[in-house]
Formats: C-alpha cells, structure tokens, sequence
C-alpha cells in the first residue's frame, strides 16, 4: 500500500486521536479519580466516624431514656422507704435481664448510701464521689473507676437524680457501663478508630488488645497524615458529641496502603484496559477508515474504469449522504456532462471527421479539381499559349510565307527567265567570242580567263540550278510551313500522318542533316482522322527532341504501323536517352532538362495534351545511354465528345 | 407485630389489677386504649380494623390546671377481604381536650371538649371498658356525643356520686369527626345530667339535652334516663331515651326513641356471658331497629378483653348489620 | 402463672374472713394538720375523690399491693368491694385520667412512708408506736 495512502493517513491519525484522547482521559479521569477516591476516603472516614459516633451515641442516649422512663415508674418511690420491701432491687434485676444491661443498675437513697442494685452484694455502699454530680438532673460520667468496684475495668455510669413529685430529691439512680463494652464495638478490620478529647488532647486509638492513648497536639484535628505504629493513615474526625459532661469526637483511620488500594487497582485495570483495546481500537480504526476511504477508492476506481473504457455511461454507484456522497454524485454529474459533450463532441467530431474528410476529400477533389483545372488550365494556357504562339506563328508563318511566297515566286519564276537570259548571255558571250579578232579575243580570252569564264559559266548553271533548287526548296519549306501551320487546324481532317511527319522532317532537316540518319518505315498509308496540325506538332516536338538527344551521330527510326484500328507512330532514336526517374517527369509542363532560356519545357506536355486530345495515347520506352522511344497511339477514327 | 408484642411486653407489669400507670412522670399520666375489631357483617365486606388506637395524657398540676387531652386513631383498617393487607389510612382526632378547675372537692368547672354526660356508655366507651364491640344505638346516635365548651359539676356526696352538672357548647364541635350519612354535628348545645349515683356498685343518671344540628333546620331535645348496676354475679345495664325532632325536614316520626338493656354473667375461666337487645325508632326512617346480640368475653386481667358476638338485627341498620364481631381491647 | 395468682386470691377473698381480721389504723404524718377523719372521708380520700387536705396539700394515699391480705381486708371494709372489684373501677377512672393510687409493698414500708413523706395517709394492721413522726387518724375496728 501507498505509504501516502489516505487509509493509512486516516488510521494512524484516528488511532493516535483516540489513543491521545485515552490518554488524556485516562490521565483526567485517573487524576479526578484520585481526587475523588481521596475525597471520597475522607468522605467515608468521616461517615464511618460519625456513624460510629451516632452508634455510641444511640447506646448511650436509649440507656439514658430508659433511664428516665425507669426513674418514674412507681418501684422508685420506695426511696422514700430505703427499698425495704426490696421492690426497687427486684426491678433492677428485672430491668438488667430484660434489657440485658452489660453494666448496674444502682439507687442510692436521699443519704447517698446504695439500697438497691442489680448487684450483687453491694447494698450499704456510699455514693462514690464520682457520681456525685451535685446539680445536674442527669449526669454521664466519662471513662473513670469508682471505690468499690473493679479498678481495673474502666465504666462509664448515667446518673441520675430521683424526685418524687412535688418533693426534693429523694435519690440517685446509676447505670454504669463498662467501657470496654462500649469501645469494643468500635474494632473493626478495616478501619481504626479512636476518641478523640480535644479538652485532654488526647487520642484514644482502639485497638483489639485494649485502647492506646496518645498524646496529640492542637494541630492533631488539621492534620493530613497520622503515624502510628509507624504505620501512615488517613483520618477523620466526626463532629463533637457530649453526653452529660463528656465531649468527645470519634475519629476514623485507615491506613494509608488500604486507602491507596483501590487506586492502584484503578491504574493497573486503566492500563490493562488500554492495552486490551488499542489492539481492536487499531482494528477498528482500520476498517473505519477503509469504510470511509472506500467510496473515494471506487470513485477512482469508476473514473479510472471510465479512463480505460472511455465509456463515459459508467457511474459512481452513491449509497451514503456524506460529503463524498456528495462528491460522487458531482462527479456524476459532471461524467454525465462530460459524456454529453463527448458525445456531442464526438458527434461534432464526427462530423468534422466527415467534414474534414469529406473536406479533404473535398479539398482533394478540388485540388484534383484544381490541378486537373490548373492542368487543363495550364495546358490549355499551354495550349492556348501554343495555340496562340502557334496561331500566330501560323500566322506569322503563314504571312511569312505568303510574303515568302510572292518573293519566292518571283524569284522561282524569274529562275527560268534568268536561266534563258545567262543561256542567251552565253550565246553572246560565244558570239562575241566569235568575231572578236583574235587580239580582241586575247584580252577577251584573258578577261575571260580572270572572270573565270569557264568555271563562271559552269558555275553559272549550277548557281541557276542551285537558285532554282533552293527557290524550289524555299517553296517546299514554305508548304511545308503551311503545312505545318495548317491554319485551319480546329478542324477534323482525315491526313496521312506520313505527309505530317514528312513535313516536319523537312522543317528540321538542317538540324539533323550533318549527323543524323532517319530509317522511315511508313507501314500505315491510311488515313486518320486527327487535328492534323497539332498532330504535326508532335511529331516535331518529338523529332525535335530526338535530334537534340542524339549528341554525335545517330539515327532516329521512324515507324508507322497499324495496330488494333489504332494509328502507332514509333519515333525512336539512340540517343542519351532518359532516365528512369525523369521518365515520368518529362511530360509536365515547364519540366526540362536544358538550360533556363534553351526550352520552355512544355513541349512534351503539350503533345501530351494533343494526344490525350486524340484520345490517344504517348508513351515512352526509354534507358539511359540506350536511346528514346515514343510511341504515339491515336485512334483512326476520333469520336467526338 | 413485634411493636405490638413489645408494647404487651412492656405493659405486662401494668396488667395487675389496680396497679398504678405505665409511665409516671412528675405529675403527668399517660394512658391509652387499643381496639382490634374483626367484623363479618352479612351484608360488608370481612374486615379487620383497628378501631381505636387512644392516648390520653392527664396532668394534675393544681386546682387550677388539670388538663386532659385524648388523641385517637380510629378507622384504621388493616385487612378487608377482596382488598387484602392495607396500613395506608388512619383518620386522627382529638377526642377531648379540656382543662378541670377544681374550685373546691364539690365544684369542677371543666373547659374544653369533653364527652357529654347523657350516656354513661358514651362517658365510658373506651373498648376494654365495655362489655361488647358494637355500641347500643341508643347510647351515641340520638345527641351530641362530644361537647366542646364548659360544663359545671356540683358533687352532692364524693362518695357515692351523686352529682349535677350543667353544659353548654356555644358555638360547635371541636375537632368533630367527619360526618358519615348517618351522624349529625351539632351546634349549640344546652344540657344537665343528674346523677344518682355514681360509685362502685352503681349508677343511675337523668338526663336532659338541647341541641342545634349544624348545617340543618333542626334542633333536637332528649330525654334519657340510663342506669348500670354491678353485681357479684352479673352487670347490668340499660339506656332509654327519647328525642324530640324539629326539622324541616320530612320525618316518618316525630321523635327518635329507644333503649337497650344488657346483662353480662360472669362464668369460670375468666368468662362471661354478653346478652342485649335493643330497640330503636329513628325519627327518619320508617322501619325500627330491633338489635338482639348475644357475645361471649374473655377477660383474663381487667385491661385485657377478647370479644366475640353475634349480633341480629332486624329492621333499619345503623352503622353495624347483622353478623359476626370479635375484638380485642387493650387498657394501658 | 397469673391464673394461680387469681385462683389463689379468690380462695384468698373467700378464705380471708376466716383469718384473723386485724384492726386497720390509718396512719399519717404527726405534722398533718388534720386531726382525724372519717370513714366517708377515708373512702373518699382512697377513690381519689378527695385529693386535699384543708389547707390545700394534696393527699396521697397509699395502697399496700392489690395481692396483700390488709389491702383487701380494708377495701371491703371501706368499700364493701374486693381488691379485684375496685380494678374495674380503676380501669373507669384511668378513662378519666386518675391513677389509682401508689402502693408500697409492705406495712412496714408504708410505715416508713408516711414518716418521710409529708401528706401521705397509709394503712397498717398493725398499731405503729405515736410518736413524732406518726399518727393515727382513724382506727377501723374488725
């Protein structure tokens, strides 16, 4: 797991809250805990001490009652008599069996002397001085030991004056108690506990052997702590009771070990505790936070579902109603934007798709369009240019040689006169010749002989010849030109394409007639419909090009066939030839392998677009250093479209 | 329980005859009563009630202050059948409260609320004092049982009682009792006993009273005359009356009038034999009550009596119907 | 217990008259101002009716135990009725509020009463010297 990762993040902080917490607690609680456990142990200690006082309290006071219900019951005026008819000792006995006094019961007459008792053998005794309490009515008498009893019990004793009604007081009524009985019901395991005189300052500490007394000093009641038997204890006082003229406190101890107890046993169950639950606390911690990091996981994991799918349909699945609720249903919410935009977008680009495709294809088309536009654009400016170059070289040529013409004519038709005329010329020559004397005909002869009469005479023929020729050869050309110019060339003509190639042979024949052979094998002789003209430009480009391949000598072949009710005119020639990554080059317009100004490039192209006219066909068969061969294939017959 | 053993245990030494008070204090007397009723009437529920629960505190200061006072629980009930155990009600009252001023032996003016003399059942109806759970009708219903106000007695002989007295309750009850349908509150109230005698062996009393019933146009005047005798071997007793009744309301008579008489036998083992018939004509009613009861007692010590009787009756019922009653009373 | 005590009295009452029947001396205080009284009176004075002497000091009379011989032989004599008779009317005058009156339990007792408590009346079977402390109110002849 990512040591980032949220689950961790999450556990390790909620487990350090809640152990933080406990702690904190745990320390708060402790602390109050021991707070309170000491309050409560003070609380306690004093409860224990005022309930045991109220115990001794509730001893003495039900003795005391009794005590004044039995000084009025009617046995008690026998006083009067000294209990002679022993009617107040049998009460006495009876009182001390039924209410199974631990102490005596004794009644002293109006002379302090006993009469009475539920002792045993001690009639006749005087009051001791101990419980001559002079004025008071009742009297209780602390801790003391009188004459005639045990000195070594200590006994508490009530007493009480006797009156009759309407008379002085005729006796003295006295229960003792013995000490011991009182302060033995104060030994307990668990807690000390002792009387505390603050008159005596003194600490009557209850033990189980007997009672210990301790001097204490005045600061005894602000005391936290009491040392005895070099034991610690805690202690409380109980509030002052006085019963006749004792006062004294009860005060409760425990020691402190015992008071301690419970809050060690407090701190070791804490840390038990804390040790049983961190465990399943981290357990749980874990797994909350796995609960709570589990929609955020499957958010993701939803979003990287979409991400692989790209199937933007997919849904965060919402269960709960908490913030990540809400961000799942956001999210949501937004996948469902977003697919509606994806789809929309994929719509849009679909159709932009179709759109740029169509729109290449479009563009394709157009550009098709265009360069086929362009092409046909630039071969019919090609053409146009040609046409009108050619139309105007027609024209030109055609004015050409119509100018030519007349002069050509005049001359060819002076050529005969002329030749009459030198032959007439001649013949006076010879005349004269003949009848110059002979010195005349010596200088004649010799004039002769420096004009170069002979060789000017056989020259003259064949200067004559030779004019005639070339006046002959100059018409030639010029219907040749004409030929060539077809100035009627919009038309349909049906012509032998030999005559056309014939023609343009003549037209380049000062090219080629130093260096080049042309093999002419005309095997076709039919006719062919065809734009003879631009046909004748073919053949003269082609030709054109042969002869400008051919650096040295060579020979160009011409061959015109029949194939397939289609005209083939092979021009081939050995020349340089073209290689093979030009081949496919050579028909674009303004593609040339001469220097800029030598050609325009567009020859080719143009026949190109001559014969596509023709609905023909030029190819080419070509290797380097292995000569051109061009084949043109035109329809005999070209049906119109 | 255990208090009421203690409380027995503790009053055994007072169980002797004649012996002096349970608690003696200075000059101050405190007694009491208990009475334990079990009743099974035909036609009410089995009940067991603690009828009476009285003590009285008496003081005999001087001539000039002797208060009395008698507080009473009464009605408490204990067990009734169909209801089962019960000690949630009790109803208190003062029964007397008054103050005796002896002028001389002869002359007693006593002030407060004091038990009006017509009736010496009513003077002495303390349960351990009579000899039958159920009261004669004749002895409390006819006129004010209670007066609150002065009464004057002039003894003739101290010995043998012969007596007069005269009171008067001006105004009403002191701490009456609640009213049941059947009892009246009175007002004013005039009236005078002569005693005939009052002693030991016996006691015969005139008696005439006045009285104004509280909150109705009425005013009642009885006459009665009522006699006890106690003898060696029976006690006997009787009770006649008459009331004349002006109200405005509508009476079937024009008086109340009645009486009872009553014998009791002693018989071995502490024994004796209860028999009284009652006759008794309300004012208000048309049917008369005619009472016959038959009881037996068990009187070990003179304060401690156990009762059981059969009572019949016929005609009109007031307050107790036909059945069975047992009691025990206590005097402490 | 107490049902030997009652059988043992009833023979007591019945065998009472058989046993010698002494004369009965009320006895007072020397320094009681009365002088002597009379039967109605003593009567009177021992049912709690008379509760003083002239010069307004209470009388207190004292009983010898209900189970004494003398009390009995005196109740009969003064009020012609048993000890046990005179419970009831005790228990009739508790109602009212009066005690009957204090006992002591022997003559010799109630002897020494009456010399050390001032208005107190007693009876003894026996005749007590007259000297300072005592005297005689009234003799009750058998």
């Amino acid at each position: 797991m990512n040591r980032h990762s949220l689950v961790i993040r999450l556990t390790a902080l909620s487990t350090l809250l809640i152990v933080l917490t406990v702690i904190i607690l745990s320390s708060v609680v402790y602390y109050g805990f021991h707070n309170k456990i000491k309050h409560q142990v003070q609380r306690n200690l004093s409860e224990q001490a005022e309930f045991q006082v109220n115990k001794v309290k509730q001893l003495l006071q039900t003795e005391q009652t009794n005590l004044l219900a039995w000084r009025t019951s009617s046995e008690m005026l026998d006083i009067v008599v000294d209990d002679l008819d022993k009617r107040i000792q049998s009460e006495l006995i009876n009182l001390k069996a039924n209410y199974q006094l631990p102490g005596e019961l004794y009644v002293f007459n109006q002379q302090d002397l006993l009469i009475a008792s539920s002792q045993q053998g001690a009639l006749g005794q005087s009051l001791p001085i101990e419980w001559q309490n002079g004025l008071h009515d009742v009297d209780f008498i602390a801790p003391h030991t009188v004459a005639f009893l045990d000195r070594t019990q200590a006994i508490t004793a009530f007493v009480l004056h006797i009156k009759i009604p309407g008379m002085e007081k005729m006796g003295t009524l006295v229960l003792t108690h013995p000490w011991q009985a009182i302060w033995q019901q104060l030994v307990f395991d668990d807690y000390q506990f002792a009387f505390y005189h603050e008159a005596l300052q003194r600490l009557d500490l209850v033990t189980e052997s007997g009672i210990v007394y301790y001097p204490v000093d005045t600061d005894f009641k602000q005391q936290e702590r009491w040392i005895f038997n070099q034991q610690a204890y805690l202690g409380a006082l109980s509030n002052t009771y006085q019963i006749g003229q004792l006062n004294f406190q009860v005060a409760a101890f425990i020691s402190e070990q015992e008071a301690n107890k419970p809050q060690l046993e407090v701190l070791k169950e804490l840390n038990i505790a804390a040790c049983i639950v961190i465990l399943p606390i981290i357990f749980l911690a874990i797994a909350l936070s796995h609960r709570f990091i589990a929609p955020i996981k499957k958010l993701t994991d939803t979003i990287k579902c979409i991400e692989a799918s790209n199937d933007l349909s997919l849904t965060v699945a919402v269960n709960s109603k908490d913030e990540v609720a809400d961000l799942a249903r956001a999210f949501n919410r937004m996948i469902d934007h977003l697919a509606k935009a994806f789809t929309e977008r994929e719509k849009i680009a679909i159709e932009l798709e179709d759109l740029n495709q169509n729109l290449e294809q479009k563009v394709h088309e157009r550009t098709q369009e265009l360069a086929n536009a362009l092409d046909q654009l630039k071969s019919a400016q090609i053409q146009l240019v040609q046409s009108e170059k050619m139309t105007s070289l027609g024209q030109l040529v055609a004015g050409i040689a119509h100018e030519i013409n007349n002069p050509i004519g005049a001359i060819y038709a002076n050529v005969s006169p002329l030749k009459e005329y030198v032959s007439d010329l001649q013949e006076a020559v010879d005349k004269a010749q003949s009848l110059l004397p002979e010195q005349e005909l010596a200088s004649f002869s010799l004039f002769l002989d420096e004009i170069d009469y002979d060789f000017l005479q056989e020259d003259l023929v064949n200067l004559l010849t030779s004019q005639q020729q070339a006046a002959e050869r100059i018409k030639k050309i010029v219907l040749s030109l004409r030929n060539f110019s077809r100035l009627d060339q919009g038309e349909l003509k049906q012509v032998y394409l030999e005559e056309g190639i014939d023609s343009t042979l003549q037209l380049l024949h000062h090219e080629y007639k130093l260096h080049i052979t042309i093999e002419k094998d005309y095997q076709l002789n039919q006719l062919v419909e065809c734009y003879a003209s631009e046909l004748n430009q073919v053949f003269m480009n082609i030709l054109a090009n042969a002869i400008q391949a051919i650096a040295d000598k060579g020979v160009i072949r011409i061959h015109t066939y029949l194939n397939d009710a289609q005209a083939v005119v092979e021009i081939s020639d050995n020349g340089c030839g073209i290689p093979d990554n030009l081949k496919s080059r050579i028909f674009e317009p303004f593609f040339t392998t001469k220097e800029i100004g030598k050609g325009t490039g567009l020859g080719l192209s143009i026949s190109y677009g001559i014969i596509q006219k023709h609905e023909g066909s030029l190819s080419i068969d070509a290797a380097p250093n292995q000569g051109t061969r061009f084949i043109i294939r035109i329809p005999l017959l070209l049906t119109k479209n | 329980m255990r208090y009421f053993c203690t409380i027995l245990l503790c009053l055994m030494p007072a169980f002797s005859w004649a012996d002096s008070s349970f608690f003696k204090r200075e000059q101050w007397d405190f007694s009491g009563y208990l009475k334990l009723v079990f009743q099974a009437p035909n036609n009410q529920p089995t009940a067991i009630e603690m009828d009476d629960l009285s003590l009285f505190v008496s003081a005999h200061i001087n001539r000039w202050f002797n208060p009395f006072i008698e507080a009473e629980l009464y009605s408490i009930p204990l067990w009734e059948s169909g209801q089962g155990l019960q000690f949630n009600q009790a109803k208190f009252t003062i029964e007397r409260l008054y103050n005796d001023i002896q002028f001389d032996e002869e002359n007693t003016l006593r002030l407060g609320k004091f038990l009006s003399p017509v009736s010496r059942w009513n003077i002495l109806h303390a349960a351990p004092l009579v000899w039958t759970t159920n009261r004669p009708i004749a002895t409390r219903y006819s006129f004010a049982n209670y007066i609150s106000g002065l009464n004057i007695r002039h003894e003739f002989d101290l010995f043998s009682g012969h007596a007069l007295e005269f009171y008067w309750q001006p105004y009403q009850e002191f701490y009456a009792k609640p009213t049941t349908k059947q009892d009246r509150h009175y007002q004013t109230v005039l009236g005078a006993a002569w005693i005939l005698q009052d002693d030991i062996s016996a006691y015969y009393a005139f008696n005439v009273q006045y009285a104004d019933v509280k909150d109705r146009r009425e005013n009642r005047t009885t006459l009665s005359f009522d006699a006890f005798l106690h003898r060696d071997y029976f006690d006997f007793e009787t009770q006649w009356l008459v009331t004349f009744v002006d109200s405005n309301q509508a009476q079937h008579h024009a008086q109340d009038w009645g009486g009872y008489t009553q014998f009791s036998v002693p018989i071995p083992l502490d024994l004796h034999i209860i028999s009284r018939y009652e006759h008794f004509q309300f004012s208000d009613k048309t049917v008369a009550n005619n009472t016959l009861l038959t009881g037996l007692v068990y009187r070990p010590y003179s304060k401690l009596s156990l009762k059981l009787e059969w009572q019949q009756t016929w005609g009109s019922v007031y307050k107790n119907g036909t059945g069975l009653y047992a009691s025990v009373a206590v005097l402490f | 217990m107490k049902l030997k005590y009652l059988l043992l009295c009833f023979i007591f009452n019945f065998l009472a008259p058989v046993t010698c029947w002494a004369d009965i001396y009320i006895i007072t205080h020397a320094e009681t101002k009365v002088p002597s009284i009379s039967r109605k009176e003593l009567a009177a004075i021992y049912l709690l009716k008379k509760n003083y002497w002239p010069d307004d000091s209470p009388i207190v009379p004292l009983n010898l135990p209900a189970q004494n011989a003398l009390r009995e032989q005196f109740s009969l004599d003064i009020f012609k009725r048993s000890t046990r008779e005179m419970g009831e009317y005790w228990n009739k005058m508790s109602f009212k509020g009066v005690k009957p009156p204090i006992t002591q339990a022997s003559e010799q007792a109630a002897l020494l009463f009456i010399q050390r408590v001032p208005n107190t009346i007693a009876y003894v079977g026996d005749k007590p010297p007259e000297n300072k402390q005592v005297k005689i109110l009234l003799q009750l002849k058998n």
